[in-house]
C-alpha cells in the first residue's frame, strides 16, 4: 500500500534503487508471492512515472521472473537502452560527459578507462544507438537518478559492425 | 504606539475583589506607571513589581501568577470578581502579543530567545508577534523585552468574548460565529466549495468525536494541530511501522491530511480544518517512503476502532487486497465506525476503479466512503481515480493548503486531500446530529446517509461516481450547507451563558510588595 495508491504493490530493491514491478500475469503474481523477500532476476522494460503525491517512480513492466542462482548471484542492474547519444557537461560524480536520451529520460554514461567503446560512442553523437551496460548508483545528492550506465556494448544500426563490445 | 485593534477581540475583564478583600484593595495602588511600563499591559506591570511569573489567562478569565511566598494575599484580589454562576471555562493562553513599529523594525530573535519566548506567528498585517513562553513570563523576561526598542507594546493574548446583553444566552465563540481568524483562510477554496464555511456559523466543533488518520503519522506538535490531538496517557495514537507508541510523521502526508480534517480553527494561526475542534488520533503504518504493508494497515484499523475512533481517514491504496484487510473493515463496520478512503491517483487520466479496483476504496462494505478529487472549477482532478460503482463522492483535492511537519504549511494535490474533507465533514455531521457520539451502526449510517443525501450534483461529474448505493447522487460532491439549516431532529447547539464583562485591573502599591 502507498499514499494516494501510487504503487504497483510489488517492489524490488537493486542498485540502491527501489523499482516497482508491474506484474502482468497471475503466474508472475504467484511467483512474486512465493519468493517474497528473496533474491530474484527480473527482466522487463523500465519506465519512469511522475508521482502525484509521491516522488517519480521507476516501474518495470515485467517480461520474465526467475530465481537467482545463489552461487553466481550478484546484485546489480543490467540495462539496455535504445536512444539518441548526446554529449553533455559533467552531470554526475562519475564525471560523465555523454548521455543517452530515451523516452524523456536521460541516462548518463561512463566508460572504463581501457574501453574501446568511448571513441565509438563519440563518433555516434547525435545518432540513435542501442547500448547495454550496468547501472551504477550515483551519490545521494547526485543528479543522476537512478544512476549512470557503465557501458559494455554499443549497437549501431549503421555501416559499422552491428555490435561493438568491450572484451 | 497604539496597538492596532484586532477584529473580534474584546477584553474579558475581571472585577476587583473588593468583596473578598476590601481592606487590601484600598492599600495597593500603582502610580504612576514609569515610562517603560507604558509599553506593558497592566498584568505585566504587576509581574515586574511583584517579581512574579505570569502564567496566563485561564480559569474563568482570571490571570494566573506564581508569586513569592507572602504575596498570596495581595494577589488574591485578582482571583475573585467573576460571577461564578456565569463563569465560562476558557482555554488557557499564556501567549503574549508583542507589537513592533514596522516591518523593518522588529524585535531581535536574540531578544526573544533571551526572554525565553518562541515565535508562534508574525502577524505582519497587525505588526505584532504572537509568542509563547517556554515556562511563565518572568520579570527578567519583561526587562529583556523592554530593552529592545523594537518592542512597542507587550500584552497577554487575552481570551476574549463580547456580551451584547448580560441576560442573553448564545453560543460562545472565541471569534466571530462566522469567520475564523486563521490567516490563510482565503487560500482554502475547499472549505468554501464543500460548504464547510457556510456551516460554521451554525456548527464547527466536534470535541466528542474521534477521527483516526491512518497514514504516515501526524506531527502532533504542529501549532495548528496540537490543540486537536487525541491523547491518552500522553500518547496520540500508535505506530505500527516502527512498532512503538510514537506516531510522529516522518513524511508529511499524514500531517497534511490531519490539517484538512481539523486544523485548529480560529486560533489566529495558519489554516483551519473542516471542523475547528475535534480529536485526531494519529495512526502510522506508512513509512518515510510513503509505503507500508497491508498487515500493518489492518493493525491500525483494529487499534483505532478499539480505542474509540468514530471515523477512519485512509488516504492510501493499492491495486491488490487481502481478506485480512476486508475483514478489518468489516469489523469496523460492525462496530459502527465510518471508513473514508481515497479513490487513488494515476498520472495522466486517472483510473477506472470499476475495471481495475484499488483498495481499500473499492471494498464494498457499507461503511466505506470512496472519495474522488475535484478542482476549484468542479472538474475531476485529471489524476483522480473514478468509477460509477466504485467511487461514491467527490471532494476538493487539487491544490489544497494544509499543515506539514515542523510547523509548516504546504499545498498538495491528490485524492488523499479529498478524503479528509469528507472525513472532517463526517466528524462535523456526527457531532451536530448526536449530542453523545458513540460507535454505533445506527449513528454511523445516519451520518453516512446525510453526507450522501446532501451531496451537490455536478453534471460534468455524473459519469465518474455516485451511481451505486448507498451513494445517492450521481456526480455528487461534498456539500455541508445543509448544516446551516435547522434540523428538527437534532439536538440544539450547546449554549452557554455569556461571560459578564468585568474589570481586569488590580491596584497595587509596589512598596508593599517584594
Amino acid at each position: 500500500m502507498a499514499i494516494g495508491g501510487e504503487t504497483t504493490g510489488t517492489t524490488l530493491t537493486a542498485s540502491r534503487t527501489r523499482w516497482e514491478l508491474q506484474l502482468l500475469s497471475d503466474l508472475d503474481r504467484e511467483f512474486a508471492d512465493r519468493h517474497n523477500k528473496q533474491s530474484i532476476v527480473v527482466t522487463g522494460t523500465v519506465r519512469k512515472v511522475a508521482g502525484i503525491e509521491t516522488e517519480p517512480r521507476w516501474i518495470i513492466d515485467v517480461e520474465k521472473l526467475a530465481v537467482a542462482d545463489a552461487k553466481t548471484f550478484k546484485e546489480g542492474t543490467r540495462i539496455k537502452v535504445l536512444g539518441k547519444l548526446q554529449s553533455t557537461g559533467p552531470q554526475c560524480s562519475g564525471g560523465s560527459e555523454m548521455a543517452i536520451h530515451a523516452n524523456e529520460q536521460v541516462w548518463p554514461l561512463l566508460f572504463s578507462s581501457e574501453s574501446r567503446l568511448k571513441p565509438v560512442a563519440e563518433t555516434s553523437i547525435g545518432q540513435t544507438v542501442q547500448l547495454t551496460g550496468d547501472l551504477e548508483t550515483a551519490a545521494e545528492d547526485d543528479l543522476c537518478a537512478p544512476g549512470f550506465i557503465r557501458v559494455n556494448a554499443i549497437n549501431r544500426p549503421a555501416a559499422l559492425p552491428a555490435t561493438t563490445e568491450d572484451p | 504606539m497604539p496597538i492596532k485593534s484586532q477584529p473580534f477581540l474584546i477584553v474579558a475583564l475581571v472585577a476587583l475583589a473588593a468583596a473578598a478583600e476590601p481592606a487590601l484593595a484600598e492599600h495597593y495602588r500603582i502610580q504612576p506607571k514609569c515610562r517603560s511600563e507604558a509599553r506593558l499591559a497592566s498584568e505585566l506591570v504587576f509581574v515586574r513589581h511583584a517579581k512574579s511569573c505570569y502564567r496566563g489567562t485561564c480559569r474563568n478569565g482570571q490571570a494566573v501568577y506564581d508569586v513569592t511566598a507572602g504575596q498570596e494575599q495581595a494577589v488574591r484580589s485578582m482571583a475573585a470578581g467573576i460571577d461564578r454562576q456565569n463563569a465560562v471555562p476558557e482555554p488557557r493562553s499564556n501567549r503574549l502579543l508583542i507589537s513592533y513599529p514596522n516591518q523593518n523594525d522588529k524585535p531581535a530573535s536574540l531578544t526573544l530567545a533571551a526572554a525565553g519566548l518562541k515565535v508562534i506567528q508574525d502577524y505582519e498585517s497587525g505588526s505584532f508577534l504572537v509568542v509563547e513562553p517556554r515556562d511563565g513570563v518572568t520579570a527578567e523576561a519583561i526587562d529583556t523585552l523592554l530593552a529592545d526598542d523594537a518592542v512597542a507594546y507587550i500584552a497577554p493574548d487575552y481570551i476574549m468574548s463580547i456580551p451584547t446583553n448580560e441576560d442573553a444566552s448564545e453560543v460562545l465563540s472565541t471569534g466571530t460565529d462566522s469567520v475564523p481568524n486563521d490567516p490563510n483562510l482565503n487560500k482554502l477554496w475547499g472549505m468554501q466549495n464543500s460548504g464547510a464555511a457556510q456551516a460554521w456559523p451554525h456548527t464547527r466543533d466536534s470535541a466528542n468525536v474521534v477521527v483516526a488518520v491512518i497514514d504516515t503519522g501526524v506531527d502532533y506538535r504542529h501549532p495548528d494541530l496540537q490543540g486537536n490531538m487525541w491523547s491518552r496517557g500522553g500518547i496520540h495514537g500508535y505506530d505500527f511501522y516502527d512498532n512503538d507508541s510514537d506516531p510522529l510523521d516522518e513524511e508529511n502526508h499524514g500531517t497534511h491530511v490531519a490539517g484538512t480534517i481539523a486544523a485548529v480553527g480560529n486560533n489566529g494561526v495558519g489554516v483551519v480544518g473542516v471542523t475547528w475542534k475535534t480529536q485526531i488520533m494519529a495512526m502510522r503504518f506508512l513509512g518515510p517512503d510513503g509505503g507500508g504493508s497491508t498487515s500493518d494497515a489492518v493493525k491500525c484499523i483494529d487499534w483505532a476502532v478499539a480505542n474509540g475512533a468514530h471515523v477512519l481517514c485512509n488516504s492510501w491504496a493499492g491495486p491488490a487486497t487481502s481478506p485480512e484487510l476486508s475483514e478489518a473493515v468489516s469489523r469496523a463496520e460492525r462496530k459502527g465506525v465510518l471508513f473514508v478512503a481515497a479513490a487513488g491517483n494515476t498520472g495522466g487520466s486517472g483510473n477506472n476503479n470499476d475495471s481495475r479496483p484499488y483498495y481499500p476504496a473499492s471494498l464494498g462494505q457499507a461503511n466505506v466512503i470512496s472519495v474522488g478529487a475535484i478542482d476549484s472549477n468542479n472538474n475531476r482532478g485529471s489524476f483522480s481515480h473514478y468509477g460509477k460503482r466504485s467511487v461514491d463522492i467527490g471532494a476538493p483535492g487539487v491544490q489544497i493548503l494544509s499543515t506539514v511537519r515542523n510547523g509548516q504549511y504546504a499545498t498538495q494535490s491528490g485524492t488523499s486531500m479529498a478524503a479528509p474533507h469528507v472525513a472532517g465533514a463526517a466528524v462535523l455531521v456526527w457531532a451536530t446530529n448526536f449530542s453523545t457520539p458513540t460507535q454505533s451502526p445506527a449513528q454511523m449510517t445516519a451520518v453516512r446517509d446525510l453526507l450522501y443525501e446532501n451531496a451537490r450534483p455536478v453534471p460534468g461529474l455524473k459519469e465518474f461516481w455516485g451511481h451505486s448505493a448507498p451513494a445517492k447522487v450521481a456526480g455528487g460532491v461534498l456539500d455541508l450547507t445543509f448544516l446551516s439549516a435547522a434540523s428538527p431532529d437534532s439536538d440544539p447547539p450547546t449554549t452557554v451563558p455569556r461571560q459578564r464583562l468585568v474589570e481586569n485591573r488590580m491596584i497595587l502599591d509596589p512598596a508593599r510588595l517584594r
